[in-house]
Order: C-alpha cells, then structure tokens, then sequence
C-alpha cells in the first residue's frame, strides 16, 4: 500500500525532473527496464515470431496475439549426461511415491529454451516434479498425441451470445453481436499423468442464421450503450429479411497443457467450441401518419380497436 | 492494486526516457564537437588502432578481471574488439559481427560504457536505443551493475548481398542488480532471461551495423 503511494510519487517527480530537464532525484527514483527482455517489450521490439508451419522467423502481426515464446523439455533429476548423476543431489532428490496408480514415480526438473533457434542452449524452466510412468523419456510424445483430441472433447463453454437490440431486432438496421467468452481450466488425465489445461479464446466466428457468417476473426465484439443501438460495429450484421433466425458462435480456443505441474506446453492447433442457438426476430417497420388522433379517427392504426390492416 | 500501479508508472518512464535518449542520439549525429560524438570516434579509433598493431587486445594484462558485487562495480572487464572476421561483408563476417555487437552490449551492462554498442547500432534501431538508455539510468548517480552479462550461444545467418541480411540469436542475460553508492539495490533484481532475437544488419561505410533487432515472441 505505502509503496504503491511511494511509486506513484516517484513517477510524479521523475515527469517533473524530465520537464524541467535537470539531473534526476536520487531520494525517489523510478524503476528501470533494465533487463534485455524487458527492454525489448517496453519500446515494443517484441515484433517477431515462429510461425508455427514452417518454423521460420516471421514478422509478428500488429495485434496478434502473443503465443509461448519458448520450447520445453524435461530430464532426470540430477542426470548429467550420459550414465552421470550428481550423486550429492541424488541424496535430496524428490520422493516420488505414490503416484495415480499407486506406483512410484520419476522425478524430472523442466528445461526452457527459445523457439526460432538452432541448437539451442537449454536453461532451468522449473521443477523438479514427478513423472509417473514407466518409460518418462518419451512420455510427452506420447501426451502430445492426445492432448488435440482430449482437448477437442473438454466441455470449454463458447461463450453467451448478446445481440443489441434483441431478442426483436429491424430489418434493414445493424444489429450488434458480441460475446463474454472467457479462459477456462480444466484438470484431466492422460496416461495416468495429472493434466492442467487451459483454453483461451483467440478467434470467433459468427453464424447469423440467415446464411451470413463473419470470420474467425479475433474480435469478441462489445456492447453498445443503448443510445448508440443501429451503429455499425465489428460484429454487426444486418438481415435483409424477415423471420426467426438462429445465431450460433463458434469460438476458437488455443490451448495450453501442463503434466504434473510443469511448465505450460502449447496445444498444437485450436480447438473449436459452439454456443447454443441463440434465436432473434428480425422484424419490419413500417410509418404511418395520421392527421387525426383516435378519438376523431377511432380506425387509425395503433388506436384501441382499430383492425390492423393487411400490409 | 500496486500490480496495477506498476507496470503503466514504468511505462511512462520508460516512454520518456526513450524520448530523451532519442534526442540524445539526434543531437550526437548532428553536433560535431558533441561528447558523445568523441566518445564514438574515439572508441573505434583504438578498436582498429589495438586490431592492427597488436595482437593481444588487452592493454593491461596483468590487471585481473574481477565482476561486480555488492561492494563495487566490476573491474579491468575486457574491451571488445571488432575481430577482423566481423569486416568481411559475408555471412560468416555478419556471424562475427553479430557476436560482437552482444559482447558490446555486455560490456555496457559491465562498466555503464554504452559508445561501442552505440556505434554498432543504426539511428532507426529502437531496441538498440533502449538498451543504452536503460544501462545509462542504471549507472546514474554512482550506481552500478551486478551481473547483467551476455552469452550468445547460437547465431544464425540468413545472408542476402543484395539487401539487409538476418541474423538469428539466442541470448542469454545473467541477473542483473542495480547496486546503489551504498551497496543495497536500487530495485528487485532482474531474473536472468533466455530469449532468440531476430537482428536485421547492414553492410556501409564503416562496415556491418545493426540496423534493427527485435525479440522473438
């Protein structure tokens, strides 16, 4: 709390010493970017990545989403290589009893390294955490197999379908759709290994029910305040005829898996989730004037008792 | 709450001291007698001076190398020196170069010297300016470096002679704490990083520069 406010009041001072452009004040000094990385996110150099079909050094889009920069892989705990072990580390190594089936497990430490590079060097990501299966070595392939499918199978929720103005909207007139979905967890197994995976939605697409449909594209849409109702917006549609119709959203999530606690492993390919029909009349209007009110003109439309003529 | 506070207050420091280092390299092109414009002469000057007459770099080589801690900055840290492999406008030239420009940037993180990197860099290379500037506001008023260092353990080339070439690489950066004169730290240490960078280097006058450098997401 009191170094929130402290902060705050370095910030003030440091935009005041930068005006007046003399030397800055020592007593309260703001943090720096001092790292490599760091630096690179905040002058926003952080503007290449892998394409995941080639596997070539691309320019990032503005605006794509930003996917795990890194690569993982495990090794025993306490392996140095070939058939070396530290043996002082295997004094502390992590117990590893007990594992879903009631076997013991293998404790692995998670390595990290970046993605584009040849050959490259590989530095502590996290653990040590326990892999329990009888051949750890080739356990993540064979996680990997699975996980699309098992992914594809999880009940991730598309997100609830809003339309403005709903659920009676006009022909003729931009009707705004947008979405709530969010990331969501799930906790599964996979060959006996506890599996944490998390669905984030990257892309929509949006069925209008009149055989329109928009995208993927990477917009959620997003209310409109009621004044502004009939704008055009990202995910406005506009029907041309009248009717029910049934809106469906697919919502496209990517997804991240990680084994036993390990470092976040990206789901190859998005799985793709459908909300229910949501359905909207798309109705007419139509302006009629009358120079009379209903009590001179009891047969005027709208007026108690009129009959509505045939249009 | 304080979560939120922070990252918009570095932000916007970050932001105008990105300003200002801009300006500060403006002024460096455009003044002649300016102290940054003597620096960068002055740097490449015994570069190519100590590369041609002698062979061993190292001017006092009896002086022991000795890294920053929290008592002092770090001591007798080697000058890099362009290798002559790193003039050659070819592929294997531009893999040289490339390892040098990060032993610069290194050097700059050891003793706050940020002439080489500079001179090293192109005008339009937003990352490289950054990184100047950061070392320069760590070094300020008697602070200095702790750690920091770079290794680049895989440089890749895509060489094209008729246009800019490519160069991918793997870097990575040792904590870095930022000492006070007092020897307590300025901020939290900065945890050590491993990351690929995509550099886009040119051939001129002076030989190979980085003329833009990006991070690899």
């Amino acid at each position: 709390m009191g170094w929130a406010n402290k902060l705050s009041v370095a910030v003030a001072l440091s935009m005041v010493v930068i005006a007046l452009t003399s030397s800055p004040s020592s007593a309260d000094d703001p943090p720096i970017d001092i790292g490599y990385e760091e630096t690179a996110i905040a002058v926003g150099a952080d503007d290449w990545t892998v394409d995941p079909s080639t596997g070539k050094v691309v320019a990032r889009e503005p605006g794509a989403p930003s996917t795990d920069p890194n690569q993982y892989k495990y090794e025993l705990q306490c392996h140095l290589g070939g058939a070396d072990f530290d043996t002082p580390c295997l004094a502390r190594q992590l117990e590893c009893k007990n594992g879903p089936d009631g076997k013991d497990g293998i404790p692995v430490v998670w390595l990290k390294a970046p993605k584009g590079v040849e050959n490259p060097a590989w530095t502590f990501h996290s653990g040590p955490t326990c892999l329990f299966d009888p051949r750890p070595e080739d356990l993540l392939p064979r996680i990997a197999a699975l996980i699309q499918n098992e992914f594809q199978k999880l009940p991730v929720a598309a997100g609830t379908v809003t339309a403005q103005p709903s659920p009676h909207t006009l022909r003729g007139a931009e009707t705004n759709f947008f979405t709530d979905s969010a990331e969501q967890t799930f906790d599964i197994t996979i060959l006996a290994q506890k599996v944490h995976v998390v669905a984030t939605p990257a892309q929509y697409t949006w069925s209008y029910g009149d055989g329109t449909t928009l995208g993927p594209q990477q917009s959620a849409g997003g209310p409109l305040p009621q004044d502004r109702w009939g704008e055009k917006t990202r995910t406005s549609h506009v029907y041309t005829q009248t009717g029910d119709f049934q809106v469906v959203l697919t919502t496209h999530f990517q997804g991240t898996y990680s084994v036993n606690n390990g470092p976040p492993l990206p789901i190859p390919g998005q799985g793709q989730f459908s909300s229910p029909p949501q359905t909207i009349s798309v109705w007419r209007s139509i302006t009629r004037n009358y120079a009379d009110d209903c009590i001179k003109n009891p047969q005027g439309q709208g007026c108690p008792g009129a009959v509505p003529p045939t249009p | 709450m304080t979560s939120r506070t922070l990252p918009s207050a570095r932000l916007r420091y970050s932001a105008a001291a990105v300003f200002v280092a801009s300006v500060l390299v403006l002024s460096a092109c455009n003044g002649g007698g300016t102290t940054p414009g003597n620096e960068g002469t002055s740097a490449s000057a015994s570069a190519s001076a100590s590369a041609s007459s002698t062979p061993s770099p190292t001017p006092t080589p009896t002086a022991a190398y000795k890294p920053a801690d929290a008592k002092g900055k770090a001591q007798n840290v080697p000058v890099p020196v362009l290798p002559e492999a790193a003039k050659a406008e070819t592929k294997e030239g531009l893999e040289a170069f490339a390892q040098y420009w990060y032993s610069t940037l290194s050097y700059a993180y050891e003793t706050g010297d940020t002439s080489l990197v500079k001179s090293a860099s192109g005008p339009e290379c937003v990352f490289c300016r950054g990184l100047a500037s950061g070392v320069e506001s760590a070094w300020r008023d008697g602070r200095w470096i702790e750690g920091g260092t770079i290794e680049t353990p895989s440089i890749t080339v895509q060489y094209s002679p008729d246009s800019a070439s490519q160069a991918t690489i793997q870097v990575l950066q040792k904590q870095i704490g930022i000492r006070k004169p007092d020897g307590s730290l300025y901020q939290e240490p900065t945890k050590a990083t491993n990351t690929g960078s995509q550099a886009t280097a040119t051939f001129g006058a002076k030989g190979w520069i980085i003329s833009d450098l990006g991070l690899i997401r």
